[in-house]
């Protein structure tokens, strides 16, 4: 006969037992309930948001947001606080369960009885060990079994291997417009006049690009109404090595003038491969075999003048300034692609207006920065995330000369405005002048002065650390070429194909000239004692007697 | 519970420019609380050898699990913890940079000193994991002698995987799928949340399932307890051969003294027998060049790894979209090179530390296997010394004990 005690230990048992599971069972359904609508996961509020993009200044929108937002919250601060009640009040149900249970159990409990079980059998217990062999070994198998079904048939295979490029390489090369440094300057070299032409080859299609040089390999653009295309060039014979058609659908040609072309941007180089962006919106990849690895299109790249920005080149990624419209448009950007495969990285929008310049990589305090201009700022980005690092408002109109780093100044020109001598990491403009401002070519400096040459020929020597004129001269040409400087001479080439050949100093003093014959738009490229020059024909290769 | 995914971005107030306070790490345990928490240890590991083996109090032993329970399991919220501490010890042992906390150390080395001399007695009481199972279990059933053998593999098997993730900076397995750690904290992943009640509940029917089938850290103190020069004897004078012993553990940790074995079956023992003796070197190398296979896909558990796959994947187009973790990746600017090639060293690295696994654990199943096919001597009742956890309950079973201590025998 049960005492009341043990009766009602096992009632509670009971009443326990049946509390803990309702609760379990309540906590679980809050927990999937949870999931499906909290603030995280409410479609409601994803859609309203992507409303709001749509329309942003929609007050009524906004307070709906505000609501939703806070109802949701309250929600789910109840379920946890709901949550946290129930775990607890779980946790003492099924206590009271255990401690009723063990009563009930303690008190119902029989002692066991020996003689009842009999006397153990050997057979039975060999049998009993034979059948622990046997799940031993079936637990091996379903074990190797499992081990070998999770392993994939075909294992990953094995990585490529691409070393980076070392810096040093990098800089050894021509590998980007004006130069691994952007600046336009190759101080090894050394084209003293006079000069030869060691070969000369015709270009397969115009463009307004400059080349770029790995190694023995000058590579060049070209495009047409219908195609696009890349070229690679023996650098000691001229030979053309391939041609290769940008894969994919061309789009249809953008409108241009004739002064920017279909194939302005200059191709860039990391010494496995090398990338071309077209103004149709084309960007491939090809390896130095010709072989297509990638092509995208990136595009609308239209703006007035026909795009012209060369991309930049950082570590294992291709850098693509998008410039169109008004700065309040919001159609500027920066794009970083994934050079081995052209997958997008990052894209970040630029508050400013169309321009025809190209970033470029400068190095500052130890980091690398990618500089760009165009109305109104010179803005610096970080090249690994495209965060923005600084920005100084100095300029204006459609900007097509590229900046430099000259010294520790940014040189930074305004069309029509003037030349600006900025402060790198801060808002401050060191100088400005309003002489010999360049419309086309981009300035360059030896490190302690820039040159700039304006429309009309006026080649400006300007001191760029304490922002004083040096010198003047009136060239009598018109310059499109942004000019380069190799080893200590200055080299200026004009739309009619005359190279200015001038030694970087304190006065002017001309070296002399060289006429190639044929009009030239694109930047000479100094290469040791060569000098490559693209004119609207041919790629020319120059030696120079110092060889 | 609540759960970890039962967060949420919190509110934008980017019109109303109200700053958002900053995030806020807690603090880390006090030393002094460490402290206690060591000495705390030493204390309950003396007592509950003192309960076990001089007191032969099975209700001293549950009292002190309930607060081992409440103290390592509630108030510590069960960390740091004997168990996971073997990876920091594995780590520390691998990694020479990574300085092993000296919490635990002493969490994952006094333990296993203690059973050297007392057997597992951790496990009796002091284990907050192994005294919640003991307090559940209500209505023990036996696991088929066919199935408990397989299943007391397992543990084996594990702490070779976490030894193995841990010294190769793959993670703390132990930790990640503790079963129990989420229930003393009230907050954990709905997935081990619900494992842990799982634990709980079949802990309702079957004596300590994670000790006794998952618990890697049981593995070290049984080997340890294996050379113990004390452990439980179930009767203080001599084996009547009741039997009472036997039914009364719930853990299967009690082995009867061997019969003979019927006359027909001794040559084919022994020819059994010889054949495992010569497998043994095969199973192992077998085993361990199963381990060295499984190594490219352990491998994946590291974060690395597995990041070089899906940079891979997504690279050959064979993946939509970037995780976050390769989305951040491709902005680190790092280049995927230096990725691939540190993901190359550690599938080598995890072959290797796979294939010592698989040896381990061929070993351990050959050895598994001479046992069942070899009868230890023995005259009496015993408890095993790798499987039993001290828990007291076969000292009351047995009449002598009774006798020893004056009470009455229970009818039957």
């Amino acid at each position: 006969m049960k005492s009341l005690l043990d009766q009602l230990a096992f009632a509670l048992a009971i009443a326990a037992g049946i509390f803990v599971l309702l609760l379990a069972g309540l906590l679980g359904f809050n927990a999937v309930r949870g999931k499906v609508s909290t603030l995280v996961n409410s479609r409601q509020v994803v859609r309203l948001h992507e409303e709001l993009r749509r329309q942003p200044k929609d007050e009524t929108l906004k307070q709906h947001i505000r609501q939703l937002d806070l109802q949701l919250r309250q929600e789910t601060f109840y379920r946890l606080s709901l949550s946290q009640n129930a775990s607890r009040a779980l946790l003492g149900g099924f206590v009271i369960f255990l401690l009723s249970a063990h009563w009930t159990r303690t008190r119902t409990k029989q002692f066991p009885n020996p003689l009842a079980w009999g006397a153990r059998k050997p057979e039975q217990e060999t049998r009993s060990t034979r059948w622990a062999q046997i799940g031993v070994t079936t637990g091996i198998a379903l074990v190797a079994f499992t081990a070998v079904l999770a392993t994939p048939v075909r294992l990953p295979e094995p990585l490529p291997v691409e070393l980076p490029v070392s810096d040093e390489e990098y800089r050894q090369a021509w590998p980007a417009f004006r130069g691994p440094t952007g600046a336009g300057n190759a101080a090894d070299a050394n084209v003293a006049l006079p000069w030869t032409i060691h070969w000369k080859t015709p270009v397969p299609l115009p463009g307004m690009s400059s080349p770029v040089i790995w190694s023995n390999s000058v590579f060049l653009t070209g495009a047409s109404a219908t195609e696009d295309r890349v070229f690679r060039f023996d650098a000691d014979t001229g030979k053309l090595l391939w041609s290769a058609v940008v894969p994919g659908t061309k789009p249809p040609a953008p409108k241009t003038t004739d002064d920017t072309g279909l194939a302005a941007p200059t191709p860039v180089t990391d010494g496995r491969r090398v990338y071309a962006v077209f103004p149709d919106g084309m960007v491939a990849a090809f390896e130095f075999t010709g072989k297509p690895v990638w092509s995208k299109n990136i595009g609308p790249l239209d703006n007035s003048y026909g795009y012209a920005a060369s991309p930049a080149f950082y570590r294992d990624r291709l850098l693509i300034q998008i410039d169109r419209g008004d700065a309040e448009e919001g159609q500027s950007k920066l794009l970083a692609l994934d050079a081995k495969t052209g997958r997008e990285l990052w894209q970040v929008k630029r508050p400013v207006a169309g321009s025809w310049t190209s970033p470029v990589i400068i190095e500052r305090n130890g980091q690398q920065e990618l500089l760009t201009c165009a109305n109104p700022f010179v803005l610096a980005y970080n090249p690994v995330d495209g965060a923005e690092l600084w920005r100084v408002k100095c300029l204006s109109d459609d900007c097509a000369p590229s900046p430099v780093l000259a010294g520790n100044v940014v040189v930074a020109v305004a069309p029509n405005n003037a030349v600006f001598g900025v402060q790198p990491g801060t808002t401050n403009v060191l100088w400005r002048t309003d002489e010999g401002v360049p419309d086309a070519s981009s300035p360059v400096s030896d490190g302690v002065r820039c040159y700039f040459v304006d429309p009309n020929g006026l080649l400006t020597c300007w001191n760029a650390t304490t922002g004083k004129s040096v010198w003047t001269q009136e060239l009598g040409n018109q310059f499109y070429a942004s000019p380069t400087i190799a080893g200590g001479t200055l080299i200026l080439l004009s739309r009619k194909g005359v190279a200015h050949v001038l030694a970087t100093g304190e006065s002017y003093r001309l070296l002399g000239k060289f006429e190639f014959g044929e009009e030239c738009n694109a930047s000479p490229v100094p290469r040791g004692h060569r000098l490559f020059v693209r004119g609207k024909q041919n790629l020319f290769c120059v030696e120079s007697a110092a060889k | 519970m609540i759960l970890a995914a039962q967060r949420f971005p919190p509110p934008e107030f980017s019109e109303t420019g109200h700053q958002l306070p900053g995030f806020t790490a807690p603090a880390a345990r006090a030393l002094s609380l460490e402290r206690l928490d060591m000495a705390v240890l030493i204390g309950a590991l003396t007592l509950a050898a003192w309960l076990a083996f001089r007191q032969r109090s099975r209700r001293g032993l549950v009292w002190l699990g309930i607060f081992s329970v409440l103290y390592f399991g509630f108030w510590r919220k069960g960390c740091i913890c004997s168990i996971g501490s073997i990876q920091n010890l594995a780590l520390g042992l691998a990694d020479s940079s990574y300085a092993v906390p000296v919490i635990a150390i002493v969490f994952g080395l006094v333990p296993l000193v203690v059973a050297l001399f007392f057997g597992r007695i951790f496990c009796s009481s002091v284990c907050p994991h192994g005294a919640l199972q003991d307090l559940v279990l209500l209505k023990p059933v036996t696991v088929p002698v066919w199935l408990e053998h397989p299943l007391r593999l397992i543990p084996y098997t594990y702490l070779g995987l976490a030894i193995i993730f841990a010294a190769t900076g793959g993670g703390f397995i132990i930790c990640q799928y503790d079963p129990f750690v989420p229930l003393f904290r009230f907050s954990g992943s709905a997935a081990m949340v619900l494992t842990g009640v799982g634990f709980l509940v079949a802990g309702i029917f079957i004596g300590r399932p994670y000790c006794r089938f998952l618990c890697p850290y049981g593995v070290l103190l049984g080997l340890a307890g294996n050379v113990a020069k004390w452990r439980v004897r179930i009767t203080p004078a001599d084996c009547t051969q009741c039997r009472l012993c036997e039914k009364s553990c719930p853990f299967n940790a009690i082995e009867p003294p061997p019969l003979a074995a019927p006359a027909r079956n001794v040559a084919g023992n022994k020819r059994r027998l010889t054949w495992l003796l010569a497998a043994m070197p095969v199973i192992i190398v077998l085993v361990g060049w199963l381990g060295g296979v499984t190594g490219t896909t352990l491998a994946r558990k590291h974060r690395l790894v597995n990041l070089a796959e899906r940079i891979q994947l997504e690279d050959a187009g064979k993946v939509t979209g970037p995780t976050d973790a390769s989305a951040a990746f491709r902005t680190s600017g790092t280049p995927t090179e230096e990725l691939f090639a540190a993901a190359r060293q550690l599938q080598h690295r995890y072959i290797l530390a796979g294939r010592l696994a698989g040896i381990w654990i061929g070993l351990v199943i050959a050895l598994k296997l001479i046992t069942l096919a070899t009868r230890r001597p023995r005259h009496d009742y015993e408890a095993n010394r790798i499987r039993c956890v001290a828990c007291a309950r076969c000292y009351r079973s047995c009449p002598e004990e009774l006798k020893r201590l004056g009470l009455p025998m229970p009818e039957t």
